[in-house]
């Protein structure tokens, strides 16, 4: 319950930015309004009233970045800054981004090759019921073989 | 020596803007005055740790708001608790009255 309000409270604030914006900026204005208000009702004059509710509020802009960061939107947001940050980079420099992906391309491929053929070699089990019950069986000369050579299965007898 | 006002415990914030608004309804600015008052300027407490808390506890579902024409025909962003929002300040109150109770044992304790 509380996660879906969250979700939503974030989703909103990713969707409606403006609409939650502009209630931030009305509120904290309601606010600074009422603090010179009631500073002036104390006695102050209007502008000294207005120079120390503003510094008690410390910055409206840094008010709403400390509101914003609250949020887990804020996260995807910044997030999604960084990413047009780094595409417009690369675009600015397409040497260096052809570059650096060729080689972030042939890594990863070439890890991934390696890996597959490891993983097909040596990690998975053999594609059969039992695997543990598999034995290899040699067929082997008698000449230097030792063990029962009188049964029906003397080929199948023990190689040196 | 004149006392400076001082910083809130951490994590006391919260606690004291739910039982600010135990009783109705307030916005913003009232409820920095009132916490300041009640505490006789002991805690202000500055728009910077103040909204980004009501955003927080609004995101919890303690508390819920909306916007009314205040005493002097502005419009203002009004907070009330919720359910969820009273049950947490109970719960904090007595998590509050423990831990106070505990710590003053341990300095009145003759050592």
């Amino acid at each position: 319950m509380s996660f879906l309000r969250n979700l939503a409270g974030g989703l909103r604030g990713l969707f409606r930015k403006e609409q939650v914006e502009r209630e931030m900026d009305e509120e904290l204005g309601g606010y600074l309004d009422t603090a010179v208000n009631e500073k002036m009702c104390r006695g102050m004059s209007r502008e000294e009233a207005m120079r120390a509710a503003r510094i008690e509020m410390g910055g409206a802009e840094s008010v709403k970045e400390q509101v914003r960061a609250v949020s887990w939107e804020s996260v995807v947001e910044t997030l999604w800054q960084d990413l047009e940050f780094g595409l417009r980079l690369l675009r600015f420099n397409p040497a260096f981004a052809a570059a650096a992906i060729l080689s972030l391309a042939l890594g990863i491929g070439a890890n991934t090759a390696i890996f597959q053929l490891l993983d097909a070699v040596r990690l998975r089990t053999l594609p059969v019921k039992n695997p543990e019950q598999m034995v290899k069986i040699n067929i082997d000369h008698r000449n230097g073989a030792s063990g029962n050579f009188t049964t029906r299965y003397p080929e199948l007898t023990y190689g040196q | 020596m004149a006392h400076k006002p001082s910083g809130l415990v951490q994590g006391t914030l919260d606690m004291l803007i739910l039982k600010t608004l135990q009783l109705e309804a307030m916005h913003g600015y009232g409820i920095a005055i009132r916490i300041e008052q009640i505490s006789k300027g002991v805690f202000q407490v500055n728009p910077g740790s103040l909204f980004p808390a009501f955003r927080r506890l609004e995101r919890a579902g303690w508390l819920k708001s909306e916007w009314r024409d205040t005493e002097n025909k502005r419009r203002a962003k009004y907070y009330a608790l919720t359910a969820l929002g009273r049950k947490q300040l109970t719960g904090e109150t007595r998590e509050w009255a423990r831990q106070t109770a505990a710590i003053a044992r341990i300095l009145e304790a003759e050592s």
